[in-house]
């Protein structure tokens, strides 16, 4: 009787985890300079606060937590099309450029999309973006030409931990990640 | 019975309604919080400011200020204001609902920039060289402003975009 009512409290207590997340918070983290005179901005926000406030927002081009974009062809490139390319496509890398100060990098990998930029003669400057493809799915998930952000959010909640995007500067770092914490580092 | 006795017993009766009456306010401003502004000078001839205002006091006097006065006072704002207001009103609502923490934090030499939220208040915190001061409002408070703000803001002009 009493490992019956031990394996009740467990389901239950399993079921009550799953059945309410913790919730997600989205970080960014911008230190500039070193030392003494570095300075440093930090951003925590909950991604439930940020879903229910993006339709809120009607302003401009957004609006109800959609952003209408009206001119897809950006010096011939067509975001939408790629974007669509990108999602509908196996794993593997679909940009690769070798120049003499820099390399880029777009792949799809292991679920995510990937973009990775070295910069400067040593290849000192580094940006990584690192896009879920559930959350670019639901990026896309509007009409055509919009991008639906509080269903990117939705997506972004209902996905792991993941660093989305980090710059390393001579001088600076960004860093743009989501986690179950309430504070940065 | 006299009427110097008959006006003691309805002030007998009346008492206690009073005491409640006071007891429900007082729990109603506890309740709402306040508002708190303190500014602290830094250096030997420092002056400070300490200012606490009931929350429920704001939220009770924004609402006789005439919605014309505001429009009157700010007129170039009623864009901003339509725009914005539900969004305040959206953030306020739904900060309450989010666990404690800090929001934003900025730190550069001399200088100490913190946003954050406790018990459901709204805490703003800088510290530079020349002064501290710390801000506390109640996100209720700040809701409720913004819903006023909301109501107040002047309609669209004629022909203008549906923007909700």
């Amino acid at each position: 009787m009493k490992v019956l009512t031990v394996l009740g409290i467990l389901v239950l207590a399993t079921g009550l985890a799953l059945a309410a997340p913790a919730d997600k918070w989205l970080h960014v983290s911008v230190v500039d300079g070193k030392g003494g005179k570095a300075e440093t901005v930090r951003v925590n926000i909950p991604l439930s606060f940020a879903e229910k406030v993006l339709p809120a927002i009607q302003v401009d081009k957004l609006h109800n937590g959609k952003v209408k974009i009206e001119e897809c062809d950006m010096n011939g490139l067509n975001l939408w099309a790629i974007l669509e390319a990108v999602r509908d496509t196996r794993d593997g890398e679909f940009v690769t450029v070798e120049a003499k100060d820099g390399n880029v990098r777009v792949a799809k990998s292991k679920g995510n999309l990937l973009v990775k930029v070295r910069d400067g003669k040593k290849g000192d400057q580094k940006v990584d973006v690192q896009v879920p493809m559930p959350v670019l799915e639901a990026l896309l998930s509007g009409e055509k030409n919009e991008l639906d952000l509080a269903a990117a959010v939705r997506a972004l909640g209902a996905h792991g931990d993941t660093l989305l995007v980090s710059v390393n500067d001579e001088g600076s770092t960004v860093r743009v990640w989501v986690d179950s914490r309430n504070e940065s580092e | 019975m006299t009427n110097r006795e008959r006006g003691s017993s309805i002030l007998a009766a009346m008492l206690p309604a009073a005491a409640v009456a006071a007891l429900v306010a007082g729990a109603v401003v506890y309740d709402m919080g306040a508002v708190r502004v303190s500014v602290d000078e830094k250096g030997n001839n420092g002056e400070s400011i300490h200012l606490v205002v009931p929350a429920a006091l704001v939220s009770a006097g924004i609402h006789f200020v005439p919605d014309r006065e505001l429009r009157k006072a700010a007129p170039e704002i009623g864009d901003e204001m339509r725009q914005w207001a539900p969004v305040l009103q959206a953030a306020a609502r739904e900060l309450q609902n989010c666990p404690d923490g800090t929001l934003i934090q900025v730190q550069g030499p001399g200088e100490e920039v913190e946003i954050s939220l406790r018990h459901g208040t709204l805490i703003v915190h800088v510290d530079s060289e020349d002064e501290t001061v710390r801000v506390t409002v109640p996100l209720g408070l700040v809701e409720s402003v913004a819903g006023w703000l909301e109501r107040a803001a002047p309609p669209p002009p004629e022909g203008a975009p549906e923007t909700v």
